[in-house]
């Protein structure tokens, strides 16, 4: 039956995200912000408690449970609306501290799919430490973004090794990460069939870092150029091995295209928590501010605007429920895990830079969050699929339909 | 637990429902338009699927169930026709009226069993531009045998045929809210009479006209006195009035993105069915995303009515204004999608365009509800989790 209330365990994991964004997270949002990277101490005590940016998996000594994983304990079940709400919460602490988080990140997924029991255990060993540990995924380059079939980083078998030529950008944590898988090609004619996934350890000869961008928003965040110039990555670092592709040239990396219809109602959760971290403090503000002798919530345009970003923010979590409630039921949710991805990306939008408005030139101080938060969730209209790409996937649901 | 789910029960109810919509409702809609109201056979039908009293408790013979029902139901019976699911006979809305502001002996009375078949009126407005209801002119006088109702009643839903009719009026002139109260009324009584259909942008099919209370004499036993608490037991009243009426809209705006859809690949321009063009495609994405959100939307709103979270009012303003808005931007695209056959009426778009529109003001009084919402914004506990999600 229809419902819409929290499971006691729901409740308690919301509880203790929101304390623990609130005491670890929200008082180093504007520091971080300004020193462009994010301390160790609280990402230290976060990863002490199990918050990580991908679980590792039970079989390699994780603690398992995680995307696209079928629930590690029994009873565990609404996996992914348990992870939404978790990421909520989390991201009203800061969006940038969120994005660093220790962990695989990105990269689990695709090791998890596609790479053989060897190397998930090599690959995931680096994660079972109690200091923080990153991973990171480079698919992205200068000439391919949205469009992942033009990637033009190059692959070639040289004995036991593969030779990699290319450059990869806008990659999270990708100096820091412990390895990156690299997505190059061996034939950019082949196109997606052509794609070749490797996990490029850091220290590998001819890889190197290139500049580490200075971006309008989540400063916090690192985000990377990979240089890879006749770099030496060794047969075995073939995620999947020669066979994987031998058999699935069609498919691509389809299995790693799928962890999307996880990850995007969980980026999409991100953006709600910054959206009422952001309408939280213009609330705040209205309530503790006078104007001409009456308080400002009784100006009726002032009322209706914030009414307006309490709905939005509402809709948008619904949104990112249904997604995931349908994930957990093991059903189809590609339509609306874009739906809540691309809506909740305009929610952030709206409620942020309205939030500022609401707040007039206070709005724009840098020591105001909301500042900083209008800043940060610009990327997530971009990251994680474009607003545009999120409408493609979704207008191709409705109209297999009707055909 | 969170749910997106209906049940067996639900889903069969709903089943029905979707059927008798797609075979006896859509088929008719603009019939029903231009006639103004349903055929008696079709009443027939309709009473036969046994739905009358859905949320009336088994001690009124009801079946028990709670606004999620009515919810799916209402969406259902929107999406083959909203002017039908409007116009349908049935003392739902009335009940909640009756139901919220009655005693258990005027709720035997009134709303037993067979007795939901009838046609309701419930008369809340009245004549005056920007009418709110501290402003009710309709006067109760006190008198030996009861109450004279005396004033004019304004956009009443079946003014000119119920059977039973809800009216608020002022018992105490000068206490505003407080004194109001509201009268149930015995169709064809003395001193009652209704004026002609108001010719309306849309919801055609049902009628909304004025009543006229010239010195009605109402027994005191008709009198809902609300409770202990008439002003807040009627907003409770209104609260399930707005989230049903939320649901039709959403059927109505699932009913035009369904048809704009089905258009838009067989209809081919430049070349290339309209959905393979882009701007037409991410319109039409925006489209389903719309009616999703206000789905869930409604759906959350009858849940926390039916549970009775704190922050019900909250939930059901914020549905049944973002489905008012949404409603507009769904059913206005259908018919650009359509283009010009969306604008003339051998297409239903310009019908739900114009039917969603008229409920959105008609139902909920739309533009009150902003400060609802406002105000329990700036009332929630700071920094609490989901203070500004009321999650309750």
């Amino acid at each position: 039956m229809i419902g819409f209330e929290l499971t006691q365990k729901q409740k308690m994991l919301r509880e203790m995200a929101h304390a623990l964004a609130a005491s670890e997270i929200r008082p180093h949002a504007i520091s971080a912000d300004r020193a462009g990277r994010v301390p160790d101490a609280p990402l230290k005590r976060l990863l002490k408690l199990g918050i990580t940016s991908g679980e590792v998996p039970k079989s390699v000594g994780g603690s398992g449970g995680g995307i696209g994983e079928e629930p590690s304990e029994k009873g565990a079940k609404q996996a992914n609306l348990t992870r939404v709400i978790g990421s909520e919460e989390l991201t009203w602490g800061d969006p940038a501290v969120i994005l660093t988080l220790p962990g695989p990140g990105l990269g689990a997924p695709p090791v998890k799919f596609m790479g053989t029991p060897e190397q998930q255990a090599r690959f995931f060993k680096p994660f079972l430490s109690e200091e923080p540990v990153f991973g990171a995924y480079a698919l992205t380059e200068p000439g391919a973004g949205s469009d992942v079939s033009g990637i033009r980083a190059s692959c070639r078998r040289d004995g036991n090794h593969y030779i990699l030529n290319g450059t990869k950008c806008f990659i999270t944590n990708g100096a820091r990460a412990v390895w990156n898988v690299v997505f190059a090609t061996v034939d950019p004619s082949l196109g997606r069939a052509g794609h070749r996934a490797f996990v490029v350890e850091k220290g590998t000869p001819g890889f190197r870092v290139g500049k580490i961008e200075q971006k309008m928003g989540i400063r916090a965040s690192e985000t990377a150029e990979l240089v890879f110039e006749d770099c030496r990555v060794p047969v075995e670092n073939l995620l999947g091995g020669e066979e994987y592709y031998a058999h699935r040239a069609k498919q691509g990396f389809k299995g790693a295209m799928k962890t999307f219809d996880a990850t995007r109602p969980l980026v999409a959760a991100m953006a709600v928590g910054l959206s009422r971290a952001a309408y939280e403090v213009a609330r705040d503000f209205l309530k503790d501010n006078y104007m001409l002798s009456r308080p400002i919530p009784r100006y009726r345009t002032l009322a209706d605007t914030l009414a307006g970003l309490a709905a939005d923010i509402d809709s948008a979590r619904l949104l990112v429920w249904r997604a995931a409630a349908l994930a957990d039921e093991g059903k189809p949710n590609s339509a609306e895990a874009s739906m809540c991805k691309g809506y909740a990306a305009e929610v952030a939008e709206k409620v942020t830079s309205t939030a500022m408005a609401i707040m007039g030139p206070h709005g724009l101080l840098q020591d105001n969050l909301v500042e900083k938060l209008y800043r940060d969730q610009k990327v997530w209209d971009i990251f994680e699929g474009t607003g545009q790409v999120q409408r493609i996937v979704i207008s191709r649901r409705i109209f297999a339909a009707y055909r | 637990m969170v749910s997106f789910s209906l049940g067996e029960e639900l889903e069969a109810i709903e089943e029905m429902v979707q059927r008798f919509a797609m075979e006896a409702l859509r088929p008719k809609l603009r019939d029903f338009e231009v006639a103004r109201g349903l055929p008696d056979s079709l009443e027939a039908t309709y009473h036969g699927l046994g739905l009358a009293g859905l949320t009336l408790p088994e001690s009124l013979e009801g079946l028990a169930m709670g606004m999620r029902e009515l919810a799916v139901v209402q969406e259902a019976l929107a999406w083959g026709d909203i002017g039908a699911a409007v116009a349908l006979p049935g003392l739902e809305v009335a009940s909640f009226f009756i139901r919220a502001l009655g005693t258990e002996a005027q709720q035997a009375e009134f709303l037993h069993g067979e007795k939901m078949a009838r046609r309701g009126c419930v008369a809340l407005l009245e004549p005056p531009p920007a009418f709110q209801l501290q402003d009710t002119w309709t006067f109760a006088e006190a008198t030996d045998e009861g109450y004279a109702l005396f004033g004019t009643k304004a956009f009443a839903l079946n003014a000119d045929n119920a059977e039973l009719y809800v009216v608020i009026a002022q018992t105490d002139p000068g206490t505003g809210l407080e004194g109001l109260r509201a009268f149930v009324l015995e169709a064809g009584i003395d001193g009652l009479t209704a004026g002609e259909p108001e010719r309306l942008l849309g919801l055609e099919t049902a009628r909304f006209g004025q009543l006229e209370l010239s010195g009605c004499t109402v027994p005191a036993a008709h009198c809902l006195e609300g409770n202990g608490d008439f002003v807040g037991n009627l907003g409770k009243a209104l609260e399930r009035w707005r989230v049903l009426n939320a649901a039709r809209i959403v059927g109505a705006c699932r009913a035009a993105a369904d048809h704009a859809f089905r258009y838009s690949t067989e209809r081919e321009a430049f070349g290339k069915a309209l959905c393979d063009h882009q701007a037409m495609a991410f319109l039409m994405a925006d489209m389903a995303t719309w009616v999703d959100t206000c789905r869930w939307l409604v759906w959350k709103a009858a849940w926390a009515i039916d549970v009775e979270t704190p922050t019900a009012g909250r939930a059901v303003a914020i549905a049944f204004s973002r489905c008012a808005e949404l409603a507009q931007r769904v059913t206005s695209a259908a018919v650009q999608v359509l283009g010009g056959h969306g604008y003339i009426k051998d297409h239903p778009v310009e019908k739900w365009m114009r039917d969603t529109r008229a409920l959105a003001i008609i139902g909920g009084f739309e533009s009150f509800l902003s400060h609802d919402i406002a105000d329990a914004e700036l009332d929630a506990p700071v920094d609490h989790p989901g203070s500004a999600g009321g999650v309750a």
